[in-house]
């Protein structure tokens, strides 16, 4: 068992951080993702793959971490030059890297802040198909809906995704 | 057809998910439409710039602390046993079998209340296709469902409490007395369905957040 989470830390990791945008809250997030694997483990019965439902059991944990802050009013992402800083340290490997690095910084910005507006099960869906390769019926299965809305969830994502990006990019000329 | 669905088509197409009938509408209407060859291009540079956010590494691969703590929920959990599956019980067999008693029932009634007149009449459309469920069918299965929820809960509280006997039972008795080691699946991971002897361990309460499949 303590493989299977050593195996599965790190791309779990990345999916808790890119739906709160925060390296300290997403490592929480994926504690207590193990944690409630951990106590639903009897209940796996082969159905599926381990992958899957484990990745059901982090989709509902994301869920009802961003629910519960937005009970509490809060903002589902770090502010963002906070979360800049202290999840990409800066190397200090001379200007031109810098300048590059700086460069990185503000694209992932915009990406992250444009994902951000996403609604959460377009954005869930998005992430589990760009990022955590699965595939349409892996995602119907871990965000328990039909086929078709997968289809029709990562279509919206990405038409919304393109006209934030393109806006962005003219704000910035 | 609209560039709409064509367009519903190019974001499948992108994630490998488009069917050979819609893949060949598809190349067939592309060469034709200007907008939609755009769209094509800006779902790649798309793609392209969401490959660029990349997340950062975390602090630690499995970090002590949490390693520690999964492994005093292994251990705390390793003797629970699986509830059996719903079909198995007792009680929600009898539930069963009483709905589809409903069922029978009635029909049976019916066919004996007819005289052999009503029934000679009736023997051609004994030959045809049955007829659709009736009110009556499909309140005695929906009357069958509610049972067997009702019996799966009821029944979760008596082996709780029986367990809780049992408990008391081996607390009492002298230690050579008491059940042997607690059994682990096939792997010995918990991840496997445990053999379906009876134990003398307290159920599993299931995690209710895991009930939730859905977003």
């Amino acid at each position: 068992m303590e493989e299977l989470f050593a195996r599965y830390y790190k791309r779990l990791f990345g999916l808790a951080w890119r739906m709160v945008g925060h390296r300290e809250s997403a490592e929480d997030l994926v504690q207590e993702i193990f944690l409630r694997v951990c106590r639903a483990r009897a209940t796996f019965r082969g159905q599926s793959r381990f992958g899957t439902w484990l990745y059901t059991i982090a989709a509902n944990t994301c869920r009802d971490h961003l629910r519960k802050l937005k009970r509490r009013g809060e903002q589902s992402l770090a502010p963002e030059w906070e979360a800049v800083l202290t999840d990409y340290p800066l190397a200090s490997t001379g200007a031109l890297h810098v300048e590059q690095e700086v460069l990185r910084r503000d694209e992932n910005r915009r990406i992250r802040q444009a994902i951000g507006q996403l609604s959460p099960r377009e954005s869930m869906a998005l992430i589990l198909r760009e990022y955590e390769g699965l595939d349409y019926r892996e995602i119907a299965e871990v965000m328990g809906c039909p086929l078709g809305s997968v289809k029709v969830l990562l279509y919206r994502a990405r038409q919304h995704l393109k006209e934030r990006l393109k806006g962005a990019a003219e704000d910035v000329e | 057809m609209s560039c709409k669905r064509y367009r519903l088509w190019l974001s499948q197409l992108m994630d490998g998910e488009l069917g050979p009938e819609e893949r060949r509408l598809l190349g067939d209407h592309l060469p034709r439409c200007q907008a939609c060859r755009s769209e094509s291009e800006a779902n790649h540079r798309l793609s392209l710039t969401l490959q660029a956010w990349t997340a950062p590494t975390p602090s630690e691969e499995l970090p002590p602390s949490l390693r520690q703590r999964l492994r005093e929920e292994l251990a705390a959990g390793r003797s629970a046993p699986l509830p059996s599956p719903l079909w198995r019980r007792p009680l929600a067999r009898a539930a069963l079998g009483f709905a589809v008693a409903g069922l029978l029932v009635p029909a049976l009634v019916g066919s004996l209340d007819r005289s052999p007149a009503t029934r000679e009449a009736e023997a051609p459309a004994a030959v045809a296709p049955a007829p659709s469920v009736s009110a009556g069918e499909a309140h005695a299965v929906r009357y069958a469902a509610r049972a067997l929820r009702t019996v799966a809960a009821a029944e979760f509280q008596q082996r709780l409490s029986r367990a809780a006997m049992v408990v008391q039972e081996c607390l009492q008795q002298p230690p050579e007395a008491s059940a042997g080691a607690p059994r682990l699946g096939p792997s010995g991971d918990g991840l496997r369905t445990p053999p379906e002897e009876p134990s003398m361990d307290l159920p599993r309460v299931e995690d209710p957040q895991q009930e939730e499949v859905g977003i």
